[in-house]
């Protein structure tokens, strides 16, 4: 992670993380957009975005270039940072990046129930496609992927030198009904019940903005 | 696709207004066979460089990346070094620039030998160089201590060898690093180093393998031209410089058609045999890998054709013209001011230098930008245009009086500059001499020699490449010392 800057002091405490995937290069610009709003923090990794595109993706282009930005942000503020988002980065538009919520363990209420959830896999490097391709088949659509390293153990000995696994992590906002489906997909087609395979976390994320969904393809 | 477009934009476009300003300026006014072809050439451009870009993306960089793959996994370090080793010496080999300063070596000093003699040297050099840059990624040693014994013998060889070698054998730097290599070596090199990352912060540690492998060539050069001192009675052969206006439009075409399709076809083979070799041997990839890389090979070799012919057809003699124009003005700070714009742009259209600003992005997450780099190199390069020029406008002005303050500098500044600057730098000394500097720069340095009194474009014309490639390292070197200064300036603001 870079591009860190000093936390601005903010009177409330952190609840929430926003985490926000937008077009290469906009990254900059969303996180002083948040950081204006009042994120105590903000952090930028690059990614790299699916389309849902069938053609594109017969020719292996169905790539895109994504910045990820996390931020950390009081509740009392979600609000006002969704407006700007909405505003200035047109993400309430399909195709402008997304945006969501994840309450943090401090959040004093249960987290609301919504229809969405968001989703991280870790596997071994090389294997991220064969996981989104996977997600594919079952309708999920618009994963993110992040080249990452590490792993439980350095078990990895190169040239008499432990070294740092490549891991590739999956990053996914989805509806809830599938995902117990997801998970045991996950374990029947890529073993990731046994050790080393793969790793699958879902948890609840209390408000979303620009996701692409069939319904509004439809309108 | 949006972005794609203005990016491609902003990248020929600087190049084609500057011409067609100076053009409408009438300080030189290129006639209308030259203009269509300048304008045909600059559209050719902006087709060829995104679709290029997207089929390197696609194929070169994946098969570099899973060639380091089958490396590491050897776990041998003899496999390592040897791969190493093999594929620096073909990917070297089957650059054409390097044919084409081999031979002007040949004729330089043993007219007697074959070219292809110094294109062993040449690419053996090479070789040996890139195994060693794999060897200092995967032992960790650091890139400081390596790059100064590189420069520092080059600095010492250099003071050692003919003058007439000394342009001729640094030109290599910039020779021996083309579109296609860039990208294959870069990927194999972050490969490795990925591959065998021990702390989180090594990111530092991947750039570099251009400029070493560069480097090495140039040293190996320069021993040769040092060996062979005394048996310089070669006259240096004039490059074809037949004008093709006698041809018509279509004509020419064809012909330029034809050249750059050998290029690029001779670029592209060894990477695609070694590939496939080590594929079927070693790697064994996915049906879905295999599409990808062979669509992309395609896609990469039709970019490249029609880019490369749009600069053959259309920018180098437009350029030529205008060096031709200028000189003959008389006045002295034309050439030069117009070079120094020159050399600014034509690093905007290098699709080399595009390609290691998204890799250098792409591996430090972002914190070094991709425009903060363009802006350096261009700087370095308008500098260096600057440098050539009055070098050939002052006939008392030799390459040395220029080259060894340079070198001398960029030995100094691998002690202070961060780490991730120094890989970078050697790296974007290649990348700035490519195709822009080779078929825009150096046509408008030789019009201007050519009707210089007192400038021989034969001898001044070598020099060029080199310092359009040794004072972006010195640009770049400065930069990371920037960086260093505000960081720490940075830091103690934190603990105050």
């Amino acid at each position: 992670m870079n591009k860190e800057q000093k936390p601005t002091v903010t009177e409330k405490p952190s609840d929430m993380l926003l985490a926000c995937v937008v077009t290469r290069g906009k990254g900059s610009q969303l996180m002083n957009l948040l950081r204006r709003e009042g994120a105590s923090y903000a952090v930028s990794t690059f990614a790299e975005g699916t389309i849902p595109s069938h053609i594109l993706n017969m020719l292996g282009i169905a790539k895109t270039k994504k910045e990820l930005v996390f931020a950390f942000i009081n509740r009392e503020i979600e609000e006002t940072c969704y407006q700007s988002l909405a505003h200035e980065m047109k993400l309430d538009q399909t195709g402008h990046g997304v945006a969501f919520s994840i309450p943090l363990c401090n959040h004093p209420e249960p987290p609301a129930e919504t229809k969405l959830a968001a989703t991280f896999i870790i596997v071994d490097k090389g294997r991220g496609e064969d996981v989104l391709d996977l997600l594919d088949e079952l309708g999920l659509r618009g994963g993110t992927l992040i080249s990452a390293f590490g792993g439980a153990s350095m078990t990895d000995i190169r040239f008499n030198l432990p070294i740092q696994p490549e891991k590739e992590l999956i990053f996914m906002v989805a509806p809830k009904e599938p995902l117990p489906n997801m998970l045991k997909t996950l374990d029947e087609k890529l073993s990731f019940s046994e050790p080393h395979q793969g790793i699958a976390i879902t948890f609840a994320i209390t408000r979303a903005i620009g996701l692409y969904s069939e319904e509004k393809k439809g309108k | 696709m949006n972005e794609k477009l203005k990016e491609t934009l902003l990248s020929i476009m600087p190049i084609t207004v500057m011409v067609l300003l100076i053009h409408f300026s009438t300080y030189a006014a290129l006639d209308s066979v030259l203009l269509t072809r300048f304008i045909i050439g600059a559209v050719m451009m902006m087709i060829g460089l995104p679709i290029f870009l997207q089929g390197v993306d696609m194929s070169i960089e994946r098969m570099g990346e899973q060639m380091s793959g089958a490396l590491v996994k050897s776990n041998k370090m003899i496999i390592v070094l040897i791969g190493g080793f093999i594929l620096g010496f073909l990917v070297n080999a089957a650059e054409p620039d390097v044919h084409i300063f081999s031979r002007q070596f040949a004729a330089l000093t043993a007219p007697e030998l074959s070219h292809w003699i110094f294109v062993l040297i040449m690419s053996t050099g090479f070789g040996l160089a890139v195994a060693a840059g794999l060897l200092r990624i995967i032992r960790n040693i650091k890139m400081r201590y390596f790059m100064a014994i590189f420069f520092g013998l080059l600095f010492v060889l250099t003071l050692f060898t003919g003058e007439e070698f000394i342009g001729v054998a640094f030109d290599t730097y910039g020779a021996t690093t083309g579109a296609i290599a860039t990208p294959f070596l870069l990927a194999l090199a972050i490969g490795v180093s990925s591959k065998t990352r021990r702390s989180t912060d090594e990111a530092a540690e991947s750039f570099g393998i251009l400029g070493i492998g560069s480097a090495g060539a140039v040293l190996a050069i320069l021993v040769q031209g040092v060996l062979l001192k005394d048996s310089n009675v070669g006259a240096i052969p004039d490059l074809a410089e037949v004008s093709s206006r006698t041809l018509s439009h279509g004509a020419f075409f064809l012909q330029t058609l034809r050249e750059t399709v050998g290029e690029v076809s001779l670029g592209l083979s060894p990477i695609l045999l070694s590939y496939a070799i080590v594929a079927i041997l070693w790697i064994k990839p996915k049906k879905r890998d295999i599409r990808r890389i062979g669509i992309g090979a395609i896609i990469t070799f039709l970019g490249l054709v029609i880019f490369l012919t749009g600069v053959y057809f259309g920018f180098l003699e437009a350029s030529r013209e205008v060096g031709t124009q200028l000189a003959l003005r008389g006045e002295m700070w034309l050439p030069l001011a117009v070079g120094a714009l020159f050399g600014l742009v034509s690093v905007f259209a290098e699709p080399s230098v595009a390609i290691l600003n998204t890799q250098i992005e792409e591996e430090t997450s972002g914190s070094i930008r991709g425009k903060t780099v363009l802006w350096t190199l261009a700087i370095g390069v308008s500098l260096a245009v600057t440098i050539s020029i009055l070098r050939i406008l002052i006939p008392e002005f030799r390459i040395t009086h220029a080259l060894l303050p340079v070198l001398g500098l960029v030995i100094a500044l691998c002690f202070v500059a961060p780490d991730i600057f120094i890989g970078i730098a050697v790296d974007a000394g290649g990348v700035a001499s490519g195709t822009m500097a080779a078929a825009f720069i150096l046509p408008y340095a030789q019009g201007i020699a050519k009707n210089t009194v007192g400038a021989d474009p034969l001898i001044d014309g070598f020099g060029v490449i080199t310092f359009i490639s040794m004072i972006p390292i010195l640009s770049m070197l400065v930069l990371g010392f920037i960086y260093r200064v505000k960081a720490r300036k940075a830091e103690q603001n934190q603990s105050a």
